[in-house]
């Protein structure tokens, strides 16, 4: 750490970084070069613009466990406004930076490149460069202008100056920068981060976010209509729509102009006003844009609804809604692999295509962070796990990848504290998770653990069951006798009321058997009384040959007490003929096990079909409808 | 839906498990109590309600 004074007012000067080369006085706004232990003032910083960056110079932060300070700033204004480089100062003597535009945070160190960088002019968006062994992709390619710097520096910064820039990036956030401000381009290298990852202290205080003042608003009046225009998001956001006449403003610098005038007389009403503040998991947002965009398919067009939410600490969300189903969306710096059959593979989980369309904006109302203009278009791309919604817009400068959640409508009304009624749902939307897909899995869990109980208990009856032969007789049938009806002896059947199984066969042929039978307990006189045919047929036709019925037959009986019992048999036919019988206690049967197994699938089947139903639905607002109501695979069948 | 399954479920098994132990059968039958003990000696004086059943 070196102390020392300003050159030109006196004010002591701290170079808390031994990097650090140069610093702007905190009083006199003095660029001070350090030359060693000297120090020369060498002209007068520009000023910085105001804006809403929550950090500070004296920030602490803490990255990958090692903790930070902010000890200096370069601000630089780019096409969607004002860009901040912090110079960090870490605690173990490494110097860094946090790269901060709209909410977005990348820490990165520069990093010696082992090849030689491609030219400026030669990178295109989307290509693949490969940076110390790992593939980065180009997303943004800029050219900002500095506006100036404070604190300490690490290189000399001058106002003004023009800083080629291209943004890539890597496999898990990875993030590189290549600047091509100096001869040699600068590569650094580092990684995307998420605000509350930092761990900050000693932020700055935001009127209304940290303290209960009312919030601090820019009002101006509009440069077409005369009308008043607002701007909450200050400095963050670079177009202002005029709510009166619908022009959209420029409010990237002091000199507003027009971008784009609303031609069309219908106006949209967002059901959530501008200037609320909704809480969700991640804070509380305040809406501060909303626009309507739309795709033209076979020449409908299809409208939805977005809206842009701001926090000055956790940057920009989205909203969007489209027939009553809404989407809670940020933008994400991790990159999904792309498929083979164009489906997305992102954070370990499939995202399935669902539509691409060119969008157009056709009604926009408050601010954006981006010049936005009407009729202004990209390629935007959905892609579903829902209840996840990954989408993806490009532009000839850049590819932005957001993940969406699908929120229900009540979570909507209540976040904002809504007293009107949210649009109706109408269908079902691309990302809304189905009801009947975790229960129509866990009924069918649940079906094989019912499925299994049954197998086991018809496994116990096969084991258990006596399955025992306790009479037999053979018999013949005479037409001619004068009485036919037969008793047998008695016999003894044992165990538990359960079942017995009467099996009779008889030797016919092209001649039937009818055998009026009754089992009758000698105890009780109780009699259990039922008629079997046996019929056997054969002959051959032009067909060949052929058989009908059978010679052999089996009763069952169920819930026979145990006791002494005997057979009464009374048989007719069409001709005399021998029989035989034989009695059974105790037989098991499959019959009930498949009766059970077929009951039990039903639930699971039923929500089946209902799971099926509702995908068909998604999928026919897709570009992938489903053509037939039971196939597994979305997303194929018009390939 | 879920609870209800378990419900349905509980009735299937248990219904399954008592058809199984008593050897439940769809075999039409018909239970006549108190039948005359001379059957064994006179077959004849029992006239089975399944005698006429129709038959070819």
């Amino acid at each position: 750490m070196l102390k020392s004074r300003c050159p030109a007012c006196g004010a002591g000067v701290t170079f808390q970084s031994t990097v650090s080369i140069m610093a702007v006085c905190e009083h006199c706004n003095s660029t001070l070069i350090r030359h060693d232990v000297d120090i020369e003032a060498v002209g007068k910083m520009a000023t910085l613009q105001v804006d809403a960056s929550p950090l500070q110079l004296g920030t602490r932060g803490d990255y990958r466990g090692a903790a930070f300070t902010v000890v200096g700033r370069i601000q630089l204004r780019f096409d969607r406004g004002l860009w901040n480089e912090w110079h960090l100062l870490f605690s173990d003597g490494r110097s860094g930076w946090l790269g901060e535009a709209q909410g977005t945070y990348a820490v990165s160190f520069l990093t010696e490149s082992t090849q030689d960088l491609p030219s400026f002019e030669a990178l295109k968006i989307g290509n693949t460069i490969e940076l110390r062994g790992e593939a980065f992709r180009v997303e943004n390619i800029e050219s900002a202008r500095c506006i100036g710097g404070e604190g300490e520096l690490p290189f000399k910064v001058e106002g003004g100056y023009e800083a080629p820039v291209a943004d890539l990036l890597g496999e898990k956030a990875a993030f590189a920068t290549i600047d091509y401000s100096e001869d040699q381009p600068l590569l650094f290298v580092g990684r995307y981060v998420e605000f509350d990852d930092l761990r900050f202290a000693n932020l700055r205080e935001f009127d209304s976010w940290t303290n209960s003042t009312s919030p601090r608003v820019k009002s101006f009046t509009c440069i077409q209509c005369g009308g008043a225009v607002t701007q909450r998001a200050l400095m963050q956001t670079t177009s202002v729509v005029c709510p009166s006449c619908g022009t959209v403003i420029d409010v990237s610098n002091d000199n507003l102009t027009v971008l784009s005038k609303y031609a069309e007389k219908t106006k949209v009403r967002p059901d959530i006003p501008i200037g609320s503040r909704g809480t969700f998991p991640d804070g509380t947002f305040e809406v501060i844009g909303f626009m309507q965009r739309f795709v033209t398919v076979e020449e409908i067009r299809y409208h939805w609804r977005e809206y842009l939410l701001f926090n000055p600490f956790k940057g920009f969300r989205w909203l969007s809604e489209y027939n009553g189903h809404w989407n809670y969306i940020k933008s994400t710096p991790y990159r999904p692999a792309i498929m083979g059959n164009g489906n997305l593979y992102f954070k370990e989980q499939l995202f399935q295509h669902f539509q691409s369309a060119q969008a157009k904006v056709d009604y926009v109302l408050g601010e954006f962070y981006w010049r936005v203009e009407y009729g202004e278009s990209c390629l935007a791309q959905d892609f579903v796990a829902p209840p996840e919604l990954l989408s993806v817009e490009q532009t000839d400068k850049e590819i932005a990848y957001s993940l969406g959640r699908y929120a229900e409508p009540e979570e909507i009304r209540q976040a904002f504290h809504l007293t009107t009624p949210l649009p109706p749902r109408i269908g079902v939307g691309g990302s809304q998770p189905s009801p009947h897909a975790r229960k129509a899995a866990q009924a069918l869990r649940l079906a094989g653990l019912f499925i299994a109980i049954a197998f086991l208990l018809q496994i116990a009856t096969l084991a258990l069951s006596q399955n025992r032969l306790v009479y037999q007789t053979s018999l013949a049938f005479n037409a001619a006798d004068a009485e036919k009806s037969r008793v047998s002896d008695v016999f003894e059947i044992n165990g538990r009321p359960s079942n017995v199984m009467v099996r009779t066969n008889a030797n016919v042929n092209n001649a039937w058997v009818y055998l009026s039978m009754a089992l009758i307990n000698d105890d009780t006189g109780t009699a259990y009384d039922f008629g079997r045919e046996i019929s056997y047929y054969s002959g051959t036709d032009s067909d060949g040959a052929w058989t009908e019925g059978s010679r052999s037959d089996k009763a069952f009986l169920p819930s026979i007490p145990a006791g002494h019992y005997y057979l009464r048999i009374e048989p007719e036919g069409s001709g005399s003929t021998s029989y035989s019988v034989q009695v059974y206690r105790d037989v098991p049967r499959w019959w009930l096990f498949f009766v059970a197994v077929g009951l039990l699938v039903v639930p699971p089947v039923i929500l089946f079909i209902m799971q099926r139903s509702f995908e068909y639905k998604r999928w026919s607002e897709s570009d992938h409808p489903m053509s037939k109501f039971l196939n597994v695979s979305s997303g194929d069948d018009d390939e | 839906m879920i609870r209800a399954f378990v419900v349905f479920a509980a009735l299937v098994l248990g219904g399954f498990a008592y058809g199984t132990y008593t050897g439940a059968s769809f075999t039409q039958y018909n239970q006549i109590n108190n039948v005359p003990k001379s059957i064994r000696n006179n077959p004849g004086v029992y006239r089975s309600v399944y005698a006429r059943y129709p038959h070819k």
